[in-house]
């Protein structure tokens, strides 16, 4: 390591200020680009889910209304 | 015939399916990557590499700035194209990719220009200056931006997909002012460190973390750019038989 303790690495000659705060924005702007996707699936499925039983609560409703309709 | 075959795989391409299913056996591999890449960088880059004789060890915001800037334009081409082979081939995956990369690009953008600020604050004096590469930048930020803002301007996604396209193959015209900025206008942010021609402005010790940091990046914006088409595949897929099976699956295993 270029610095002889974690003291001088985390102050960096008064540099360290900016270093630090110019990686912690980086690093939580890319965890977010990560995490957003990720939350996201999980409520792309329920969607789909709910979209899928609603076709199935139409369909058997179509079909009831079918059968109980008078044949002529 | 012969002709059929040659574009069987081009249209295979394009299918959101085949995407989506090749993407998740790529995911794991590529995401281990990234993480080794990004904590090698890191960790070289700010704990290990000699600091600037000039900037001091300000200058290690490079290993994030640079990186970040390098993929931001890039992903800019990526984007445009996207749009572009969407407009002539009608192909569905390209649009959904073209989304996928702004609010990418826009971060990443974000990125760039927030380190590059708290960079110029102790090499310049100043957190902004408009100078003709930060300005030009700012340009590319708003770019990706009015790319996600037209989403919302349609209610159809086919107009909404044609006017992003074209939005961002005119905003193309900014990349290469971008990139020679630098050369063509007196400014205070420094010249290229790497160049395309020629060898880089920086010892290897500085330079060999840059690049670890440049191709974590990239695997990164592969990583992210995967994750996002694949909620754009379901959002617009959503009646595909596929999709359906797909989410029965998931939902039996749970």
């Amino acid at each position: 390591m270029y610095f002889e303790s974690i003291q001088q690495l985390i102050v960096m000659d008064g540099h360290g200020v900016y270093v630090w705060s110019a990686f912690s924005i980086t690093i939580v702007v890319m965890l977010g680009l990560i995490f957003k996707p990720l939350c996201q699936v999980k409520q792309e499925f329920k969607n789909i889910q709910l979209h899928v039983r609603l076709q199935q609560v139409n369909a058997a409703a179509m079909q009831q209304k079918d059968s109980d309709a008078p044949h002529s | 015939m012969n002709l059929n075959l040659q574009w069987t795989w081009f249209h295979r391409l394009g299918s959101p399916r085949w995407f989506y299913q090749k993407t998740q056996r790529w995911l794991p591999w590529l995401c281990l990557i990234m993480l080794s890449l990004l904590v090698v960088g890191l960790v070289w880059g700010l704990a290990f590499a000699p600091p600037d004789a000039k900037q001091g060890n300000s200058f290690r915001i490079i290993y994030l700035h640079v990186p970040a800037s390098v993929v931001a334009l890039a992903g800019y081409y990526l984007m445009a194209i996207s749009g572009a082979v969407g407009l002539i081939w009608r192909i569905k995956l390209s649009y959904m990719l073209m989304r996928s990369a702004a609010p990418i690009g826009a971060a990443l953008t974000f990125i760039a220009l927030v380190t590059g600020a708290i960079w110029g604050k102790p090499t310049w004096g100043a957190y902004w200056v408009w100078d003709a590469r930060i300005t030009s930048m700012l340009i590319l930020l708003f770019l990706y931006l009015g790319v996600m803002a037209l989403r919302h301007a349609y209610s159809s996604n086919e107009a909404a997909d044609k006017a992003s396209a074209i939005l961002g193959l005119v905003g193309m015209v900014n990349v290469p002012i971008i990139y020679k900025s630098v050369d063509w206008w007196q400014t205070l942010h420094q010249p290229a460190t790497i160049k395309f021609t020629g060898a880089p402005s920086m010892h290897p010790d500085m330079f060999m973390p840059l690049v670890v940091m440049i191709v974590g990046f990239y695997t990164f914006y592969a990583v992210t750019l995967i994750l996002f088409t694949r909620i754009e595949i379901l959002r617009r897929e959503y009646r595909a038989s596929w999709v359906k099976q797909l989410v029965e699956n998931n939902s039996a295993e749970k």
